[in-house]
């Protein structure tokens, strides 16, 4: 009888550099909005959202990002990490969105390109999130990851 | 425009936070690892498993092979013996009788 080849694929890396790299950008600028370090949020988000608005939003920038990192670099329990990085997205998703629509509100189509990267991301992370859900929901349903 | 947008933001950041908040509580409190874990130790242990049955296989697959060249083998020989009785019996049967001569050549020579 002939042995049935098991093929045994091995990641090289499970971490995504563009959202590795994005989460940072987060953590970097969600600091510097939160502990008032530069000017500010974006234009369009102070001429639109009210001062408490636009400190949540900071905030969630900088929640959204440490959260995502350090699930994206976790290096313990994999259940824990593909939590935090779920966690990540869906909250990566949130101050990415709101941008892009603040950003369509304020300058319309003359905002096209910036909102349409801040919608793009918010649409990837929340695919992401879609991702690590079925991944989390078989790994907690006695699958094994590889 | 800002009536109308200040409350769907609202709405996504609290949407999305809230969605966000339930698997990093869930990550926080380690809920469901000790089943992964076990999993991942039934994973090992299965996996030993299916190598020995694998191998046990392949055994049995050799031994029934050699079995039935064996068995060929027999079946040659059966036809053989079955040819010689056949021949024999024929000599016997002969009209007239054979001598015991001619019956002992045909057994093999031998008293």
């Amino acid at each position: 009888m002939d042995q049935v080849p098991r093929t045994v694929i091995v990641l090289t890396s499970r971490r995504h550099p563009g959202q590795a790299l994005l989460y940072f950008l987060s953590v970097v600028q969600g600091l510097t909005f939160v502990t008032h370090l530069s000017v500010g949020p974006p234009q369009s988000l102070q001429a639109i959202l009210p001062p408490w608005l636009l400190a949540v939003w900071s905030w969630s920038l900088l929640v959204s990002g440490g959260v995502g990192l350090t699930g994206e670099f976790w290096p313990w329990h994999i259940l824990t990490s593909l939590r935090m990085r779920l966690a990540g997205a869906l909250m990566a998703a949130a101050p990415a969105s709101a941008f892009c629509l603040a950003a369509f509100a304020y300058a319309g189509v003359t905002a096209a390109y910036a909102a349409g990267v801040l919608g793009v991301w918010a649409a990837a992370c929340l695919w992401r999130a879609a991702q690590l859900s079925v991944d989390i929901g078989r790994l907690t349903g006695g699958s094994v990851i590889v | 425009m800002k009536d109308v947008v200040v409350p769907i933001i609202v709405a996504m950041i609290g949407v999305l936070f809230g969605g966000g908040s339930v698997p990093l509580v869930k990550a926080v409190l380690g809920k469901g690892k000790a089943r992964v874990d076990e999993v991942a130790a039934l994973g090992e242990a299965s996996e030993k498993w299916v190598d020995r049955f694998e191998r046990k296989a392949h055994e049995a697959l050799d031994e029934a092979e050699r079995a039935r060249v064996e068995l060929r083998q027999v079946r040659a020989e059966v036809f053989a013996l079955a040819q010689e009785l056949h021949r024999i019996r024929m000599l016997v049967m002969r009209d007239p009788p054979p001598s015991i001569e001619e019956v002992r050549q045909a057994v093999g020579g031998q008293e």
